[in-house]
C-alpha cells in the first residue's frame, strides 16, 4: 500500500521524440488509476517509467515520499502483469508464483504458506502443478495477477492485462479484478485503450493524447463533462455527436447555428460562451442516449432521415443524417419505439442540460 | 441477387460430427449473421457455402440450383477472411484489379468497376498505397472491396471485423450495415459476438456444438430465446440465470431458492405441475429487468453491493443475495447508484413482466 | 457408406496418386546412392565389381570385419571427440554472443551480423593454408585441440544467427517480468532465456556435429596420426596404392553415416523447429 506521485515525468528518445510530456500525477493509498488513451499516447511509457523498464528524461517518481528514479525494477516493491502475461511456457504455475519470493531470498515454509494462500484466493488451488500450455485464457491471466500479488507489492501495475482474452471472459474477469482489488485495498495503475474498460474499473481516470494529460477525472466525471474534444471523441460507444456551429447572440439567451439546424442554448450555456471570449466558433456535442426521437420539425430544426438501425439488447442505435455528410447515433429503448423504420424522416430533441458546446480552434470545453 | 438454402446438412471431421442436420434458409437481401462460440461449427456451415469444407449429408442450394458438389470457382461468391489476406506486395488497386484480372474482363471494365468500389469505401485517396500504408479499418475495407469489384451475388464473412479495435469496430459495423443495405446484396456473416449479430443481422441463426438453437430476427432472439443458451449468450451483460425449483401454490407458480421466492407471472406456466408439486427450472432475468433501491419496497429483496462498474451510459452493478451473485443493469441518471460502495445494502426488485422460465433438463423456454 | 461417394470425389482420389508421381520419383533418385552404399556394404567381395550390378546376392558381414579389424575404429573415436568438443564449445559461445545481439542495439550492429555469417560463407580452400601455418605456430598440429578450434570458427558463426532468431522470438515482457520480480541480468539469462531457445540450441548442436563429423578438407591437411577423423581414415585405410577396397569402403561410410542419422531422426522434431526459427508451433 502506498501513494504514487510523478513530477513533472518526462521521456524524450534519442531520436528526439518527446513520448512523454511533464506528466503530473497522485494515486492515493487502495486508489485504482487507469491511464487511458489511444495506442502511441505515452500511457505504457508511464506505465514502464514507473516500473523501472525505461528511464525517465526528466522528472521525479516518488512512491510514499520515496525518489524511485534510481532503482532498479526488483528494488521498487512493484508488481506488473504484462498483455500477454510473459507466463513461462516450461515452468509450472507453483514455479511462477515460487519465483519472486526465491528472489526475495524467502524461507521454505513461508514460500508454500504463501503460494497456498494466493492459489486460494484466485481459485487456483487444483492448478499449481500445471503448465501454461494447459490453462485457459483466464487461468493464465489469474497466473500472472498471481505471481504479481504474492510478493504483496507497494504498487501493482497492469498494462491491457485483458487484452487477449476473448469479449465474454474479459467481462468477468474485469469484474473479478475490479473485485480484488478492492478486497486488497492495494494502489493499482492499470493502462488501457479500451474506455469501457477504463471507465468500468478506475477510481480515478488519466486521459492521455500525444504524451500529454488531457484530463483526470472520476469515470462519471469523465464521461459527463469531458474537458475536450479528443475526450468527448474517446469516451463512449457511440462516441459524443458533434457538429461545427455558430455562436449567435438573441435577446437574452442564444443559439448555436450549425450548417443544417439551430440549437437554443440556455440562459447558463449563453453566457459561458460570451465568457469565454472565442470568436463564437464552436463545435455542438450530444451523447448519443441525450438525443429522443420525435415528430419531425419545421427548417433549421434538428432531425433527419434514419439511415441505419442497430440493436443493442433492449435498445436501438440508430443513425440520423442530421445534415449533409453529418450522421448521429442515437441510442433510444427499443420497446418504447416501435415504429422506428430506416429511411423514416425524425426529429430529435435534446434532454435538458445535455448540450456540450467545444471551442473549434482549440477544443476545449467551452460548457 | 441469390437465395441460400441449407438442407440437413452434416459434416463429419476427424470422424466426429461437427455440423448436425442443419437447416436454414437466406433470402435475397438478407443479411444472415451465424453466431455462436468458438467450436459450434459456424465457420464451417460457411465453407460448405463456400465449398472449400466437403459435406458429408444434406444439400445447399443457391438460387434454387443445387451446389453441394459445385468447384468453388462455379458458385460466384465472395469472402472477406478475418485475417484479411490481402497481397503485401500489391497497392490497393492491384488487390482489386486481381480477382477482376482472373475473370479476364476488359482494361477499362477493370478501372470503371475498381473506381465505383473506391468511391462507394471512400477510398479514393489512398488507391496507389500499399496494405502496410494503411490503418487498420482502411485495411479492413480493402478487403471488403476486393470481395465487392466482382459483383458477386453472394457475400460471405468470417468475422471481417475482429481485427479491429472495439471502436473501429463499432464504426465500420453501421458503415457495413448501411453500404449492404444500399448494395442489397445477400450477405452471410459469421461472428462470436452477440452485440454484433445483434447490430447487423436481419436474421440471426444461433448455433452450439453444430446444432441451430434458434433462427429469428434481433428482436424476436432478445425478448423471446428458445432455449437457455440463447438467453445466456446474447445481452451485455448476459441473462442472470438462476436454478429454482418451482411449485405450484393456490394455483400460482412460485419459483424459490435458498436466497429468495417469486411468484412468477400466469404466461409462465409449467403445464401439468400438480398442486403441492414442485419441479427444477432455470429462473432468466436480464440485468435490465432488475431495479435497485435505496430503501425496501414492496416484494424488494435485500443484497449488498458487491462491485459497481460504470460504463458509460449505463452502470454494472453486480449485488450479492446472501452469497448469490445477481447483475443489474442501472442508467447513469440514477446518480446514487454510481456513488454506492462495496458491502453497502441496497434493495432489488423483479420486473416479473419479464423473467424467462427454462426446463432445468432440456434447457428449453417455458411459453 | 463408401457406395454412397459421390462420383467426383472418387475422381479425386484417383488424381492424387498421379500427384504424388513426380514426387516418388524424386525420392527414389535421392534414396539411390544410399541403397547402393548399404548394398555395397553387404556384398561379398568377389561381386561387388560385377558389372551389371548383381541385385541377388546372399549378404555378408565380411566387410564390417574387416572395417573394425583396421585402423579405423581410431579415426572414429577422434571423429567423434572433435565433433562433441565443437558443438559443446561453439554452441557454448553462440549462446552468449547471440543473446548480446539480440538484446543489444549498437552502432553497425548489422555490418557485425553479416561479418559473423561471412566467416560461414568462406570456402576452406580459401584458408587452409593460413590456418596449417597458425596451427603450427601455437604447436598444435595434429591435436584435437586443433580441430575443435578451427571447426568452431565455421560452427559459431552458423549457430549465433540461428541462436540470435531464437532469442528474437522470446517476448521482451517475459524477461522484464522476472526483473520486476527482482532478478539480475545473469539469472534472467540462464533462467528465464536460456530454457526458452532449448529447441534452437539442440538443433545448433545437431548441425555442429553433423558438419564435424562429415568435414574433409580442414581434416585431411591439419591432421596426420593422432588426430585423423573418419573421413579421412575412410581415404586412408580404403584408398590404398593396390586399388580400392569397395566393399570396406562401403562399410565405413555406413558406420559412419549410422549413428548420424539415427540422433537426427531422434531430435528430428527439435530440429524442425528450429530450422524454422522457432516458428513452428
Amino acid at each position: 500500500m502506498a501513494t504514487l506521485v510523478l513530477d513533472q515525468l518526462d521521456l524524450t528518445y534519442p531520436d528526439g521524440t518527446r513520448a512523454v510530456k511533464s506528466v503530473d500525477l497522485t494515486v492515493e493509498e487502495g486508489e485504482f488509476c487507469v491511464f487511458l488513451g489511444p495506442s502511441g499516447c505515452g500511457k505504457t511509457s508511464t506505465l514502464r517509467m514507473i516500473a523501472g523498464l525505461e528511464h525517465p528524461t526528466g522528472g521525479e517518481i516518488r512512491i510514499d515520499g520515496r525518489v524511485i528514479n534510481k532503482l532498479y525494477p526488483g528494488e521498487r516493491e512493484i508488481a506488473m502483469v504484462f498483455q500477454h502475461y510473459a507466463l513461462y511456457p516450461n515452468k509450472t504455475v507453483r514455479d511462477h508464483f515460487e519465483m519472486p519470493l526465491k528472489a526475495l531470498r524467502m524461507p521454505k515454509e513461508e514460500r508454500n504458506r504463501r503460494i497456498a494462500e494466493t492459489a486460494e484466493l484466485l481459485h487456483m488451488t487444483e492448478l499449481l502443478n500445471a503448465k501454461p500450455r494447459q490453462l485457459s485464457g483466464g487461468q493464465a491471466q489469474r497466473t500472472a495477477i498471481g505471481r504479481a500479488l504474492i510478493r504483496r507489492p507497494k504498487l501493482f501495475l497492469l498494462d491491457e492485462p485483458l487484452t487477449s482474452l476473448d469479449a465474454k471472459l474479459r467481462l468477468e474477469t474485469r469484474t473479478a479484478l475490479k473485485r480484488l482489488q478492492e478486497d486488497l485495498q492495494i494502489t493499482t495503475v492499470y493502462v488501457t485503450h479500451d474506455q469501457e474498460e477504463a471507465l468500468s474499473l478506475a477510481d480515478k481516470i488519466m486521459v492521455m493524447h500525444d504524451g500529454e494529460i488531457q484530463q483526470i477525472a472520476t469515470s462519471y466525471e469523465l464521461y459527463a463533462n469531458p474537458v475536450n474534444l479528443f475526450v468527448a471523441g474517446f469516451i463512449g460507444t457511440p462516441p459524443m455527436n458533434t457538429v461545427p456551429a455558430d455562436f449567435v447572440s438573441e435577446r437574452r439567451d442564444g443559439i448555436v447555428r450549425a450548417e443544417a439546424f439551430d440549437l437554443h442554448l440556455t440562459e447558463q450555456a449563453a453566457h459561458a460562451v460570451q465568457a469565454a471570449a472565442g470568436d463564437g466558433r464552436l463545435v455542438a456535442g450530444v451523447r448519443p442516449e441525450d438525443l429522443i426521437v420525435t415528430e419531425p420539425g419545421g427548417e433549421r430544426e434538428l432531425g433527419g432521415r434514419v439511415t441505419v438501425i442497430e440493436q443493442q439488447g433492449d435498445e436501438w442505435i440508430a443513425s440520423i443524417d442530421v445534415a449533409p455528410g453529418t450522421i448521429w447515433k442515437v441510442r433510444t429503448p427499443r420497446l418504447d419505439t416501435d415504429e422506428l423504420q430506416t429511411g423514416q424522416r425524425v426529429g430529435l430533441r435534446i434532454r435538458p442540460g445535455r448540450l456540450r458546446l467545444f471551442d473549434a480552434i482549440s477544443g476545449a470545453a467551452v460548457y | 441477387m441469390a437465395t441460400v438454402q441449407l438442407d440437413h446438412i452434416r459434416v463429419d471431421y476427424d470422424g466426429k460430427t461437427v455440423v448436425h442436420d442443419v437447416s436454414f434458409s437466406v433470402d435475397d437481401g438478407e443479411f444472415a449473421v451465424l453466431v455462436g462460440p468458438s467450436g459450434s461449427g459456424k465457420s464451417t456451415i460457411l465453407r460448405t457455402i463456400t465449398g472449400y469444407a466437403p459435406i458429408d449429408a444434406g444439400t445447399v442450394r443457391i438460387d434454387g440450383k443445387d451446389v453441394t458438389y459445385a468447384p468453388v470457382r462455379e458458385r460466384d461468391i465472395a469472402m472477406v477472411f478475418q485475417n484479411l489476406a490481402l497481397y503485401p506486395h500489391l497497392t490497393v488497386r492491384q488487390n482489386w484489379e486481381f480477382p477482376l484480372k482472373a475473370a479476364k474482363l476488359p482494361k477499362a471494365e477493370q478501372a470503371k468497376r475498381v473506381d465505383d468500389v473506391a468511391r462507394m469505401l471512400e477510398m479514393t485517396p489512398y488507391l496507389h498505397r500499399y496494405p502496410h500504408q494503411l490503418s487498420g479499418g482502411q485495411k479492413q475495407r480493402v478487403a471488403m472491396g476486393r470481395a465487392l469489384v466482382r459483383n458477386p451475388q453472394l457475400f460471405l464473412l468470417d468475422e471481417p471485423l475482429g481485427a479491429l479495435d472495439a471502436k473501429l469496430r463499432v464504426e465500420a459495423r453501421s458503415a457495413f450495415k448501411t453500404l449492404q443495405r444500399d448494395l442489397g446484396i445477400t450477405t452471410i456473416y459469421v461472428t462470436h459476438d452477440q452485440i454484433e449479430a445483434q447490430a447487423l443481422g436481419t436474421k440471426i441463426i444461433v448455433l452450439n456444438d453444430g446444432i441451430v438453437q434458434q433462427v429469428g430476427t434481433p428482436e424476436t432472439i432478445y425478448d423471446n430465446p428458445s432455449n437457455q443458451f440463447v438467453a445466456g449468450l446474447f445481452g451485455s451483460p448476459p441473462m442472470n440465470l438462476f436454478d429454482v425449483d418451482v411449485s405450484r401454490d393456490q394455483g400460482v407458480l412460485i419459483a424459490h431458492r435458498a436466497e429468495f421466492s417469486i411468484a412468477l407471472p400466469p404466461h409462465l406456466d409449467i403445464e401439468g405441475l400438480g398442486s403441492g408439486a414442485s419441479t427444477g427450472a432455470v429462473l432468466g432475468v436480464r440485468p435490465e429487468s432488475l431495479r435497485l433501491q435505496a430503501r425496501p419496497g414492496e416484494d424488494s429483496i435485500a443484497a449488498t453491493v458487491f462491485v459497481v462498474e460504470p460504463t458509460g451510459h449505463q452502470l454494472i452493478v453486480d449485488v450479492k443475495i446472501q452469497d448469490l451473485i445477481v447483475r443489474v443493469r442501472a442508467d447513469r441518471g440514477e446518480e446514487w447508484i454510481a456513488t454506492l460502495t462495496p458491502d453497502e445494502i441496497v434493495h432489488v426488485t423483479f420486473d416479473r413482466r419479464r423473467l424467462f422460465l427454462f426446463h432445468r433438463s432440456s434447457g428449453d423456454r417455458v411459453a | 457408406m463408401s457406395a454412397a461417394i459421390p462420383a467426383n470425389q472418387v475422381k479425386h482420389r484417383g488424381r492424387r496418386f498421379v500427384w504424388y508421381l513426380p514426387a516418388i520419383l524424386i525420392t527414389a533418385v535421392f534414396a539411390f546412392p544410399l541403397y547402393w552404399i548399404g548394398s555395397m556394404a553387404f556384398k561379398p567381395a568377389r561381386i561387388v565389381q560385377n558389372y551389371p550390378p548383381s541385385f541377388r546376392f546372399s549378404p555378408t558381414l565380411d566387410n564390417f570385419r574387416q572395417v573394425f579389424d583396421s585402423t579405423y575404429p581410431d579415426a572414429m573415436r577422434n571423429s567423434l571427440i572433435i565433433a562433441v568438443g565443437t558443438a559443446v564449445f561453439s554452441v557454448f559461445c553462440a549462446t552468449l554472443t547471440a543473446y548480446g545481439l539480440s538484446r543489444h542495439n549498437f552502432r553497425r550492429k548489422d555490418n557485425l551480423l553479416f561479418w559473423i555469417l561471412s566467416l560461414r560463407m568462406l570456402p576452406a580452400v580459401a584458408v587452409i593454408v593460413p590456418y596449417s601455418r597458425m596451427v603450427r605456430w601455437f604447436d598444435l598440429q595434429d591435436t584435437y585441440a586443433a580441430m575443435i578450434l578451427v571447426y568452431s570458427i565455421f560452427n559459431i558463426s552458423f549457430s549465433v544467427w540461428l541462436l540470435k532468431g531464437f532469442f528474437d522470438e522470446i517476448p521482451k515482457e517475459m524477461e522484464e517480468a522476472a526483473r520486476i520480480d527482482g532478478y539480475g541480468p545473469w539469472k534472467v539469462f540462464t533462467d528465464v532465456a536460456v530454457p526458452l531457445v532449448i529447441p534452437g540450441i539442440a538443433t545448433a548442436l545437431v548441425f555442429s556435429i553433423i558438419f564435424s563429423i562429415n568435414e574433409f578438407l580442414l581434416a585431411f591437411v591439419l591432421t596426420q596420426r593422432e588426430a585423423v577423423t573418419a573421413p579421412v581414415a575412410l581415404t586412408n585405410v580404403f584408398i590404398t596404392t593396390f586399388g580400392v577396397n569397395w566393399g570396406g569402403l562401403s562399410a565405413a561410410a555406413m558406420v559412419l553415416v549410422a549413428p548420424v542419422i539415427v540422433f537426427a531422426v531422434l531430435v528430428r522434431n527439435h530440429l524442425l523447429r528450429g530450422m524454422s526459427f522457432g516458428q513452428l508451433d
